[in-house]
């Protein structure tokens, strides 16, 4: 497995049982960590956009994942997250939504158009 | 017309363009940022998956995110950033640079001492690479289908094929499985896929993606819209192998074949040009073969890190205030590459220089390494790599002293 | 040749095959090995100087892919009425538009794409011909001496850009002096103006890019140069300002005639009459002269490739740069070279090669490979590196060679500008001008006077373009218009204002494609990869649809919303 924490990409190998797991091939402790959740449970942040409501200075916004999401429930997540709209001012970091215990930052702010704007 | 006057001006309000001006501004210089979109950030504004700022913030941003935290820095210093404007084109005055520009202002000319180029890279074209056949609707270099998704919501298919493993190419293959597109496969017509092992691991075996090595698009077929494309082997130079075509049924094709430097504007100024990064040749402050005339970020080489570019920016911007307050340059002295290297940046130190980071790719898969930096005969610096990939851009650290002798690379692997 | 001569020659090439002179023409019937073989009947054919050739030998198994025609079905032409129908919206139909315009006529222009100019029209090097080349004697030398003059006043009138940068051809060999008299002596029939001849040093001295090897070379000052599709649109949009009727998506299926007179006219559109019907179809002419039942000649497809350059490369040349035309004779291209276009690009081309497609577009690595190494023994700094895009299109040749402009031969009421191919974009304004007065004959005849068109207007409204304006002039046009300062397209540097504009001309068509031959937004070196969203979105304001509405030329650019994605998956 390849290790995905930083662009280095260590490549990684993991040998034991669950509960005593061997990891060899990582630089960092972070190497050692992600075999062992990616063996286990394997996760990760979810960023996708939603749609903003006219007036805010773009059609969509970023968002990301606060905590990472099980891998197998990205793609429902990311499709569920479709219907959303976003019609307020948003600040940088600012939760958003929240879908079940997956809860959702904003990547950018959000600010209403000036009337002389476009 | 109006005319307006700075220490800096910098060419390009994404994330080297604002680092840069950032840097200059607190080094106590009159900054203007001239960009061409409607807000900061660049192709950062797009890139809304996570992974930028890994080095420098020790988190897992997304594109925005790290464009927004910059965007808000800017925003607190004096500087001028205008929006929505356009750099026409650029003359070379006796004290600096005069640059025109078109904005629904007006047209005016800004005038500066010291100019920063931050324009970024384009991607190669379907037509550069040989694609033939037919031009039906669906073809779209993977920055325009990003921009489509992300920007303005609207999805370029249902079933798509992507034609190189470059890093913009595999997110895109997520982003679009993501979105409820249909992601064939992802082909590359070199034996060695082109973007980071990470991104390979999280953008097509998390989404069962196939890559096929070796393989490349040759033919679009489809009249209204593309109805499929023709995939062949390639050889060892990249060629079709005759006799291998297959034919892949898929309504959109997305393109990540590379990116070029953007520097039209400034080559008619007579800059001194790298074959190796197609891109000016630049010293460690980012400073072309003009005088005053910086050049940072992607267009002066393609960076894989946003961390590297905003770091390397930095230099630049500081460099640039001194530059416009009339700072001597320096002699030049060359850096000499080894011939496993693609290319080294920056490609010319300038005296004194300390400790001065070289940024390199090497030509093919190295393993075991040993990269040795020597002036005169003396090693200035020295760094063993276990495996070099041409995908991953790496460094090397030396400090170069007063010598006025040239820098030489020499590599072994051992 | 004697007909005798020619029955045996084409039995010798293919034995189930069969030559017959009916009605003047040299009919040719049955079966040929190959495709070559079906041309090689056909060109021997031509030599017997018939009144023309119909070649219907096939190849068993060879088919061309059915003409294009657009999924639009309806009645909007049903049972209508007009004086002049022209079949066919290229340079060639869209000029004769114009002319007919003069006119106190109703005239309708029919063509089955959704532009105008989309065929040979818009896929040539946009040269405007001295005509050098062309023998004393035929159409083509006719019209193109004609139409070169008629050029000037032109491009005023509609405002398309024209330049006479001139053309060098070029001497490759020390022997091809001895030519020279004969040059001189053609000149005596194909009058072309200003002709020179430069010496090996003037030639290295006036174009230093071409290769020190060459022998001198002919100087031709009329040589100039247009963009195709922009004179094209321009002759469509005046004449449309005139009260011409475009009907777009429009494909001729049939045509019903009595007593040798066309009576009705069949499209997808509704079926109606026309008193006139001009044949301006291009590589379909001798499809659309069959429906007429006058058919007398027959379109064989040449398909022509370029290579378009960065502008970086237009230092290579200021004008033409092209070799001496002699070993392409056989092929029937002007040899090709290198042509500096009207926006500063380069083009490298054309190629010549026969094929069973009429509307075969698609381009091979092959050609270009072979465009460049050709080209570049005349200018050998050329590199493919600068290569930004490739295009093809097909030549509406006969195996006559020569231009077809006429009435029709057995129905009193049509008007044939067939055959045309290069020189065709030069000659179209002087091909115009014959095939209106043949017009305004016919329709005399049925008693039909047609008066002039008082409220007849030959200027177009000006093309604003911020770029080209001085800085002083360019700052008041964003003052008045601020649309003029927000740049769009950075590599063309097009204007929102000049994308809107493109978008509300008099016969603008909405639609990526259409938009960037009328304002050049996405045709420089990053091809769109910047501005396709930005101007899509133009498109799909100015349009009143949705984003994933817009297209590219005929298919979507997007296929839906990013949020309907997922219920459209659901369906499927």
């Amino acid at each position: 497995m390849i290790c995905i924490s930083c662009p280095r990409g260590c490549e990684l190998s993991v040998q034991g049982s669950s509960d005593n797991l061997i990891v060899t091939g990582n630089h960092c402790p972070k190497g050692r960590e992600f075999a062992i959740s990616e063996t286990i449970r394997p996760q990760r942040f979810l960023t996708t956009t939603v749609s903003v409501a006219p007036g805010l200075g773009c059609q969509r916004l970023a968002v990301i994942s606060r905590d990472p999401i099980d891998l197998d429930r990205l793609k429902d997540l990311s499709l569920s997250l479709k219907s959303f709209c976003i019609d307020h001012e948003i600040e940088l970091g600012q939760e958003v939504l929240r879908l079940g215990d997956a809860v959702f930052l904003a990547a950018s702010s959000l600010k209403k158009e000036k009337p002389d704007e476009r | 017309m109006r005319t307006r006057s700075f220490d800096v001006a910098v060419i390009g309000s994404g994330p080297a363009g604002m680092a840069a001006a950032i840097s200059a501004s607190d080094e106590g210089s009159s900054v203007v940022i001239i960009d061409r979109e409607g807000r900061s950030g660049g192709v950062l504004k797009q890139c809304v998956h996570d992974g930028f700022g890994l080095e420098r913030f020790h988190k897992r941003l997304s594109g925005p995110w790290y464009a927004q935290i910059e965007s808000d820095e800017v925003s607190r210093r004096p500087i001028e950033v205008h929006q929505d404007t356009f750099a026409s084109r650029i003359e070379k005055t006796p004290s600096g640079f005069s640059i025109f520009c078109s904005s629904p202002r007006g047209f005016e000319r800004i005038d500066c001492a010291a100019l920063i180029m931050a324009t970024g890279c384009r991607e190669r074209t379907s037509k550069q690479i040989a694609i033939h056949g037919t031009r039906p609707a669906g073809i779209f270099n993977a920055g325009t289908a990003q921009n489509m998704v992300n920007i303005h919501g609207i999805l370029p298919g249902r079933k798509a094929v992507i034609l190189g493993s470059g890093d913009i190419g595999l997110i895109m293959a997520r982003r679009l499985s993501l979105e409820g597109c249909q992601v064939i496969g992802v082909y590359e017509a070199k034996s060695e896929p082109s973007g980071l092992a990470r991104n390979i691991h999280q953008c097509l075996d998390d989404y069962h993606i196939p890559l096929y090595l070796g393989t490349t698009v040759t033919r679009c077929i489809g009249i209204e819209r593309l109805e499929a494309v023709e995939v062949a082997k390639t050889d060892s130079s990249m060629h079709p192998i005759a006799g291998t075509e297959q034919i892949v049924s898929c309504d959109t094709l997305v393109i990540s074949v590379g990116l070029i430097a953007e520097n039209e504007l400034i080559k008619p100024l007579g800059v001194k040009m790298d074959k190796a990064t197609s891109a000016p040749v630049t010293d460690q402050y980012s400073m072309t073969s003009i005088n005053g005339l910086f050049c940072t970020g992607n267009c002066r080489v393609v960076f894989d890190l946003v961390d590297t570019v905003s770091k390397t920016s930095m230099i630049c911007g500081r460099r640039a205030s001194q530059i416009a307050r009339k700072a001597s340059a320096g002699p030049a002295v060359q850096v000499v590459s080894c011939t496993d290297l693609a290319f080294v940046c920056p490609q010319v130190i300038r005296m004194p220089a300390g400790k001065v980071q070289l940024h390199f790719r090497p030509k093919k898969v190295l393993r075991d390494y040993m990269l040795t930096a020597s002036q005169d005969g003396k090693i200035i610096g020295q760094k063993y790599y276990s495996v070099l990939r041409p995908a991953q851009m790496e460094d090397i650290e030396i400090s170069a002293d007063e010598s006025q002798a040239e820098i030489r690379l020499e590599g072994e692997s051992r | 040749m004697t007909f005798r001569a020619l029955e045996r020659r084409i039995k010798s090439i293919s034995p189930e095959a069969s030559a017959s002179i009916i009605d003047g023409c040299v009919v040719l019937k049955g079966k040929c090995k190959s495709y070559s073989q079906v041309l090689e009947c056909g060109r021997l054919a031509a030599r017997l100087h018939s009144d023309g050739v119909v070649n219907d030998l096939y190849v068993e198994g060879l088919e061309s892919k059915p003409m294009y025609i657009s999924s639009i079905k309806d009645e909007e032409l049903e049972a209508k009425s007009f004086d002049v129908c022209i079949i066919g919206a290229g340079v060639v139909g869209c000029a004769i538009a114009r002319e007919m315009s003069r006119y106190k006529l109703s005239t309708i222009v029919v063509e089955k794409e959704y532009d105008v100019g989309l065929r040979a029209s818009s896929r040539n090097d946009g040269m405007i011909h001295p005509g050098i080349d062309l023998r004393p004697g035929q159409r083509k030398t006719y019209y193109n001496a004609r139409g070169n003059r008629l050029y000037d006043q032109l491009s005023k009138d509609l405002g398309f850009d024209f330049v006479r940068n001139g053309s060098y051809v070029v001497f490759d060999k020390a022997w091809n002096w001895l030519l020279l008299p004969a040059f001189i002596f053609r000149r005596i029939f194909n009058p072309i103006d200003g002709i020179r001849f430069y010496s090996r040093k003037k030639l290295a001295k006036l174009q230093g890019s071409v290769a020190s090897w060459q022998k001198g070379a002919m100087y031709l000052p009329s040589s100039g140069i247009v963009c195709p599709y922009q004179v094209t649109i321009s002759l469509a949009e005046n004449a449309y300002s005139n009260g011409v009727r475009f009907s777009l998506d429009t494909a001729v299926l049939g045509m019903q005639s009595k007593d040798g007179e066309i009576t009705s006219i069949s499209t997808n559109r509704g079926t109606f009459k026309a008193c006139v019907v001009i044949n301006a179809a291009g590589v379909y002419s001798d499809i659309i002269a069959q429906m007429a039942g006058d058919r007398f000649f027959t379109i064989h497809p040449r398909k022509g490739t370029e290579a378009i350059l960065d502008k970086e490369a237009g230092y290579l040349t200021s004008s033409v740069v092209a070799k001496i035309p002699l070993g392409d004779v056989k092929n029937h291209t002007k040899g090709g070279g290198l042509v500096r276009t009207i926006d500063g690009n380069l083009l490298v081309g054309p190629s010549a090669e026969e094929t069973i497609e009429r509307e075969d577009d698609s381009t091979s690595s092959s050609i270009i490979a072979s465009l460049f190494e050709k080209h570049s023994r005349t200018v050998p700094a050329l590199t493919q590196r600068l290569d930004i895009t490739y295009f093809s299109g097909t030549r509406a040749s006969t195996y006559e060679e020569d231009f077809i402009v006429r009435k029709g031969r057995r129905v009193s009421n049509i008007v044939h500008a067939a055959g045309i191919q290069s020189p065709g974009l030069t000659a179209s304004p002087a091909i115009a001008i014959d095939v209106c007065r043949l017009a305004l004959e016919i329709l005399r005849a049925q008693g039909i006077n047609a008066r002039p068109n008082d409220s007849f207007n030959p200027k177009n409204p000006q093309r604003i373009r911020p770029s080209r304006l001085d800085d002083e002039q360019r700052d008041a046009l964003i003052q008045k218009d601020p649309a003029y300062g927000r740049i769009v397209c950075r590599c063309e540097e097009i204007s929102e204002g000049e994308i809107r504009d493109a978008l509300t001309r008099p016969l603008s068509v909405m639609n990526m494609d259409s938009v960037k031959r009328r304002c050049r937004v996405t045709m420089g070196r990053c091809q769109g990869g910047f501005c396709t969203p930005a101007a899509a979105q133009l498109i799909s304001k100015q349009a009143g649809i949705p984003m994933s509405k817009v297209r590219k030329a005929r298919g979507y650019l997007a296929l839906c919303p990013v949020k309907e994605a997922q219920d459209e998956n659901q369906e499927l």
